[in-house]
């Protein structure tokens, strides 16, 4: 099971690569198996360890969760592809980065995971790149930043595998380089600077997987880790996330106050949301690490919604300028639901999704720091205020000229999307009552896993 | 050469000497055909860059005729932050090399032709504005980097999985830079 796992995302990109001028039937088929990959992944849930080559290959159970609930949502997104249309490569390009990602989870040597990860990124910077856009020369700085952490990663896979086998002790300089690689990649604070650009560009395919995917996959292979090679600083790990975190949701609500476009806004309420989950995760108790997941989830759906909604309404009025907006609601009302209910939830807004796990985080920082948690709501309320510089905008009743209906599909994927969150926000309890199991297996990781 | 040379298209020579280059110090460490694969994928690179420089300085060319007045150097960039960051990046590789113990295991001269790839490739993605030469900027200190991880790793899935990586790096960069050719021609066609 474990090797057809591993294989099934090449095959889907032969495929896709092979009906990429038929844009339904690629969607289609693209979506599905994408949901193929992702049910396959939870039913092979006990598959034991494979062994390759002598190389050792296993999904851990968390790790397999997280990529199927991500795949969900890249499916979605590969669905509206049909209407919302992408680099004819985009699908291509997100399979074969699935798969070197999933090789990279999977296989028990170190260097070699980092080659296969480093592999997975180029793919995904390549279906980023792809989307239109301005002249800019941001994807060979940010190629320029990924090689450099993959250095600092392979660095410390040597020193941990070199002392392995000479059963010296490789001190902490390893994990420490280890941490730090994947911190690049993760893009939180400071290493923002190669994120926000990406996520802003015109691609849903691309947001999913940097924003979505990667995130996820880098967050609990770091949190699996702990126990293992990042052991020696696994003190030190949750303090770093906990101030990059609070760093990181400041950034991001400023930054989203001062955007003028739409996408700019996604881009730095995904990094606040980001940085949510990091302080969450790393105030250190099993219920933080369980509300910092649960973060990452909503996290994951908000993208996803706010950004098929800003892709609808790019389309059916031109441009995602905030200027553009006016009256958008008349001619694209669903559009504008997904990126308010989208954008709303990722900025810890009632009654969505993210205000209840953001309000849990605000009460646990305030039980330990009063002037903190202060801070953290006050600049919650920026982003709030960007959003609600669009939503002024987009009810007024005025004529919208050369803009057309959306088109009805990729709406619909949206709104329902953005319903969920609302659902979720209005039953917080409903993510474990209605799939106890599955939630068990999203949430648990490290020692409980 | 890499800092001199003003066409792009030249610009695949010295990249191909310097797989030549390269090969030939890696393969004590892993093997005459392993090398020889290595020589192609570095020769397969150095083509891929010459065919994305040949369009490039072909639509360049004519852009420059029939706008004089834009200069491709005025893009919007990451600046100053960025290079504060790959400056930090670089300097946390260079201690994490010096400081730990792996070093005295690499023979002196190979080191010594690794740090100067880095060097030149880092200089090469700081100062460059184009992103054909950034990318090369790149590619060199990869094979900077490469020269000591293969002197001490050898395995023939490491070389593998380097070369392919190398090879992934090029196409990124080619397309990267494709990319930045058709923005500047929708920007030049904008009024």
């Amino acid at each position: 099971m474990t090797l057809t796992i591993l294989i099934v995302p090449f095959v889907a990109a032969g495929i896709v690569y092979a009906l990429r001028t038929l844009r339904l039937a690629c969607a289609t088929v693209a979506s599905l198996a994408a949901l193929l990959i992702a049910a396959l992944l939870l039913i092979g849930g006990d598959a034991p360890a494979l062994v390759l080559l002598g190389r050792s290959l296993y999904l851990a159970a968390p790790v397999r969760a997280h990529i199927a609930f991500t795949l969900v949502l890249l499916s979605a997104v590969l669905l509206t592809s049909w209407q919302l249309p992408e680099d004819p490569l985009a699908s291509t390009l997100a399979f074969m980065a699935l798969g070197f990602l999933l090789w990279a989870l999977a296989l028990g040597t170190l260097s070699l995971g980092v080659l296969l990860l480093v592999a997975s990124i180029l793919m995904m910077l390549m279906a980023v790149t792809a989307a239109p856009g301005p002249a800019s020369l941001w994807p060979v700085r940010v190629l320029a930043i990924v090689i450099g952490a993959a250095f600092l990663m392979l660095s410390a896979a040597w020193m941990l595998e070199h002392s392995a086998g000479t059963s010296q002790n490789p001190g902490q300089l390893a994990p420490i380089l280890l941490f730090l690689g994947s911190w690049v990649l993760m893009g939180a604070f400071p290493f923002s600077v190669w994120y926000v650009p990406a996520l802003r560009s015109d691609s849903s395919v691309g947001r999913v997987l940097l924003g979505a995917l990667l995130s996820h996959a880098l967050l609990v292979h770091i949190l699996l880790q702990l126990e293992t090679v990042l052991a020696p600083i696994n003190a030190l790990v949750p303090v770093l996330m906990f101030y990059a975190g609070i760093a990181t949701l400041i950034l991001g609500g400023i930054g989203a106050a001062v955007q003028r476009r739409v996408s700019g806004v996604l881009a730095y309420l995904s990094m606040g949301s980001l940085g949510s989950a990091l302080i969450a995760l790393g105030a250190g108790s099993s219920v933080s690490e369980a509300l910092g997941l649960t973060t990452l989830l909503y996290r994951g759906v908000g993208l996803t919604a706010m950004s098929i909604g800003v892709r609808t309404l790019t389309q059916s009025v031109g441009d995602d300028s905030l200027e553009t907006m006016r009256g958008a609601f008349h001619r694209a009302p669903m559009a504008v639901l997904a990126t308010l209910l989208g954008g709303f939830s990722l900025a810890g807004f009632p009654p969505l999704a993210g205000f209840t796990t953001n309000f849990t985080l605000f009460r646990m920082i305030a039980s330990q720091s009063a002037q903190w948690a202060v801070a953290l709501a006050a600049t919650t309320i920026l982003p709030a205020l960007a959003l609600t510089r669009l939503a002024s905008r987009v009810f007024l009743v005025v004529p919208v000229p050369s803009s057309r209906r959306e088109p009805r599909t990729a709406a619909i994927v949206g709104l329902v999307l953005g319903a969920l969150l609302l659902l979720l926000g209005l039953w917080p309890d409903a993510l474990s009552s209605l799939s106890g199991p599955w939630t068990d297996i999203l949430l648990s990781l490290t020692v409980a896993s | 050469m890499l800092f001199a040379l003003s066409d792009r298209r030249l610009l695949m020579v010295p990249v191909a000497v310097q797989y030549v280059l390269t090969s030939a110090i890696a393969e004590p460490y892993i093997g005459l055909p392993l090398m020889g694969i290595r020589l192609i994928v570095g020769l397969a690179i150095a083509v891929i860059i010459y065919i994305t420089a040949a369009r490039t300085e072909r639509v360049l060319s004519h852009w420059r005729v029939t706008r004089p007045e834009r200069n491709t150097a005025a893009l919007s960039s990451m600046g100053a932050v960025f290079r504060v960051l790959a400056m930090a990046l670089g300097a946390l590789l260079a201690i994490g090399l010096w400081s730990s113990d792996p070093l005295p295991e690499a023979p002196s001269a190979v080191l010594l032709c690794a740090l100067w790839l880095l060097g030149i490739g880092l200089s090469l993605v700081l100062s460059r504005t184009g992103p054909l030469q950034i990318g090369i900027g790149v590619l060199v200190a990869i094979n900077g980097f490469q020269i000591v991880y293969l002197s001490l790793e050898s395995s023939l899935l490491i070389v593998a999985l380097t070369g392919l990586l190398d090879l992934l790096v090029a196409l990124t960069v080619a397309y990267a830079s494709d990319r930045w050719l058709d923005a500047q021609i929708e920007e030049g066609a904008t009024p």
